[in-house]
């Protein structure tokens, strides 16, 4: 008796294995007479910050649509996990996305994304926008906000000392040399977070190598050196220059650190991205917060690089393909878009939608008159950003622009080739 | 009658092995087998189609010069921490295992590192990088001190390692405390009648009983530096400029960032026979060593 118990308790655990693994098959889509749609889908959103934000949105996309139910699904690593279920072909039914990345360019060409173009709603983006993101003659994702990087300063501390805000490279360097002689923290540089670290790269990149954008896939072919390049010489002047004037030993400020420092009026300066204002305001500083353009070396050259900071996409192939397409026209709707940048405060994507957070006035006037540059990563070949922000920290560790401009010809030919 | 019997029993217990032969396979042996695949081939972690291209990975790894960093860095990492967790935990085993006054208050706040996530002790160890040790460094005027010591390519390496340590040495410690306590007292007695120096004692006696648990210990701390891959993304990230980049980050950062996922499973296909190799050299060796029963 005791061997057949044991017998079919073995049975048991080996059946119960496969329990898990069956799939319940979900409802898709239901169309009943009229135009009421029901059903559920996934939203998979890639922003820890804007979730309080997409609940909100979607309670009001709910009055509308009572029967389509949208699960907001944040997971920490969002990019990387997204990454993983596209290439094992569990896309979520609707996704947010950075549209500008080479990478998601990749996603593009693999069919994984829903072509958008004649959705409705899509005529409500900003045109420049919308061009800028239109891929191979199709637009991929509908644009919500954007980012753009400069340089958060205290007001107060400027008044105090009576600085005006700098509108050239020099007039930057005399106020940082004013800050210091009265004693404080000129700028704060978060450089051990090498990612931080590679966007400034990037964005210096974008305002001095203008006319040599294609250098490193002239690199990787072999008719060009890095080494030749005064672009690039002038980015890694001007990047060991800006730590003459930042705190001490700042390869050992992380970004928190960073703008813990900033917030709690230590330091005049802090060059970071408008994504950094909620976490600033959370610290709380006691002083008004600014942000101005990155000055270039006259005033006409000070531009700003325009990224996408929040956009979303569906899946291609259809699946819930109704049901996804009316929560993005949803979320294309102008006072969507209003209620969405109130919150996050960043420049709205969508047309005669304004942010009405007075920290960025300088930033969106620069964008309306058009002193912008695209981005130079999202031009590069896929994946090479994770080796530009290595060589960019390296500089800052080796101070020695020869140095740097060697090791990067090196990563190029060997990435590029 | 009989012999059916036995059979009927045998496969009783070949089917309570069922279970774990089947988890086995599909976890283990499967990707496994599928990983060596891929590492031929040129997928880049995204793409819908892929080419065979052999040993072209292979070839690569040993012309990147990122990964023959990382391998030095691995291989400087795993010996001090080997010697570095050995060393402390038998040390601190020995002195918990004499009669001290408070000593369960003792075992219990030594062992208390082990239990914090490591999210937790990243940002303790972060702040006492950036702000506790510089403080303490610029008021006694040490220089390497003076800043934090994860800002520079040559003491990054060490911040990790004793943060690594700090939590690293509870479980071997109580380990050691176990074997240590399973030593028969006579044979202390005996060595002592003899005339045996407490050094003979220990060399004769504590560590020809510690050796199957230093084997363990050895063996666990060896693949922990080889693997290292949690502490470094919760302190530098690989930083600065790349000087603590160990194989596990690179790989990570090869599969998941710069679209070389091939690339990344010959990484870890290398690194796999290094690890098998070195443990089968070292269970040969330390097996030689044991006491017989």
């Amino acid at each position: 008796m005791k061997k057949v118990i044991s017998f079919f308790t073995a049975m048991f655990m080996t059946s119960t294995l496969f329990l898990g693994c069956g799939s319940a098959k979900d409802t898709d889509v239901k169309k009943t007479d009229g135009k009421k749609l029901e059903g559920k889908i996934e939203f998979f959103q890639q922003k820890k910050e804007a979730v309080k934000n997409f609940d909100a949105i979607i309670a009001k996309f709910n009055e509308e649509y009572p029967n389509i139910k949208v699960e907001q699904n944040c997971v920490p690593d969002a990019g990387k996990v997204l990454t993983t279920r596209m290439s094992t072909g569990d896309i979520p039914d609707v996704f947010t996305v950075y549209p500008l990345a080479s990478e998601f360019k990749v996603q593009c060409d693999q069919k994984f994304v829903m072509d958008i173009s004649n959705l409705n709603g899509v005529d409500n983006i900003n045109p420049e926008i919308k061009k800028m993101l239109t891929y191979k003659d199709k637009l991929y994702a509908l644009p919500i906000s954007l980012n753009t990087m400069g340089i958060f300063y205290n007001k107060q501390m400027f008044k105090e000392l009576n600085i005006e805000i700098p509108k050239t490279y020099d007039e930057l360097i005399s106020a940082m040399k004013k800050i210091k002689a009265a004693g404080k923290t000129p700028i704060i540089l978060p450089d051990k977070d090498s990612w931080t670290v590679g966007q400034c790269g990037d964005r210096l990149f974008g305002m001095y190598m203008n006319e040599e954008m294609d250098l490193f896939d002239k690199v990787g072919k072999g008719e060009k050196s890095t080494a030749d390049s005064k672009g690039l010489d002038k980015l890694a002047k001007v990047m060991l220059e800006l730590r003459e004037y930042g705190q001490a030993d700042s390869l050992g400020t992380g970004y928190d650190q960073a703008i813990s420092v900033f917030a709690s009026g230590k330091a005049a300066m802090f060059y970071q991205g408008t994504w950094a204002l909620p976490i600033i305001d959370k610290a709380k500083p006691s002083f008004e917060v600014g942000m101005f353009p990155f000055p270039g070396d006259t005033d006409k050259e000070s531009k700003i690089g325009i990224n996408v900071d929040c956009a979303v996409s569906a899946r291609a192939d259809g699946k819930n393909g109704e049901l996804a397409k009316t929560f993005i026209s949803f979320l294309a709707r102008p006072e969507i878009a209003q209620m969405y940048v109130k919150a996050d405060g960043s420049p709205s994507a969508i047309k005669d939608v304004k942010s009405d957070r007075k920290e960025f006035e300088a930033m969106q006037k620069s964008i309306a008159e058009g002193n912008t540059y695209p981005i130079p990563s999202n031009n590069w070949k896929p994946g090479f950003s994770g080796e530009w922000k290595k060589v960019v920290q390296n500089l800052i560790v080796k101070k020695d622009v020869k140095a740097f401009t060697k090791e990067l010809d090196q990563v190029v030919k060997n990435f590029y080739k | 009658m009989k012999h059916k019997k036995i059979n009927y029993n045998e496969l009783a217990f070949y089917l309570f092995t069922i279970p774990a032969l089947i988890l086995y396979t599909c976890f283990f042996i499967f990707p496994v087998i599928t990983g060596i695949y891929y590492s031929m081939t040129d997928w880049n972690g995204m793409n819908r189609t892929y080419n065979f291209v052999g040993l072209k990975n292979f070839i690569n790894i040993f012309h990147d010069m990122s990964f023959k960093n990382a391998i030095n860095f691995n291989i400087k990492y795993s010996i001090m921490l080997v010697l570095g967790i050995n060393a402390i935990s038998l040390a601190l085993a020995m002195l918990l295992n004499t009669k001290i006054k408070c000593k369960t208050l003792f075992r219990s706040i030594y062992f208390f590192p082990a239990v914090l996530s490591l999210i937790t002790v990243g940002l303790i160890w972060n702040e006492i990088y950036y702000q506790v040790l510089p403080f303490i460094g610029n008021k006694l005027g040490i220089g390497f001190l003076s800043k934090n010591i994860l800002s520079s390519g040559k003491t990054a390496i060490y911040g990790i390692l004793i943060t690594n340590l700090w939590q690293g040495v509870a479980v071997p410690t109580i380990l050691f405390i176990a074997a240590l306590q399973s030593i028969p007292a006579d044979l202390y007695e005996a060595a002592t009648l003899d005339g045996a120096s407490s050094f003979q004692q220990f060399r004769y006696i504590t560590i020809r009983f510690l050796i199957p648990i230093l084997n363990i210990n050895f063996l666990l701390t060896l693949k922990s530096g080889l693997m290292i891959f949690d502490y470094i993304v919760a302190l530098t990230d690989g930083g600065p400029g790349g000087a603590t980049e160990s194989i596990g980050i690179l790989m990570y950062n090869h599969a998941f960032g710069d679209m070389k996922f091939s690339q990344s499973i010959a990484e870890s296909i290398f690194i796999f026979f290094i690890i098998a190799a070195v443990s089968i050299i070292q269970f040969k060796v330390q097996n030689k060593m044991e006491v017989s029963d």
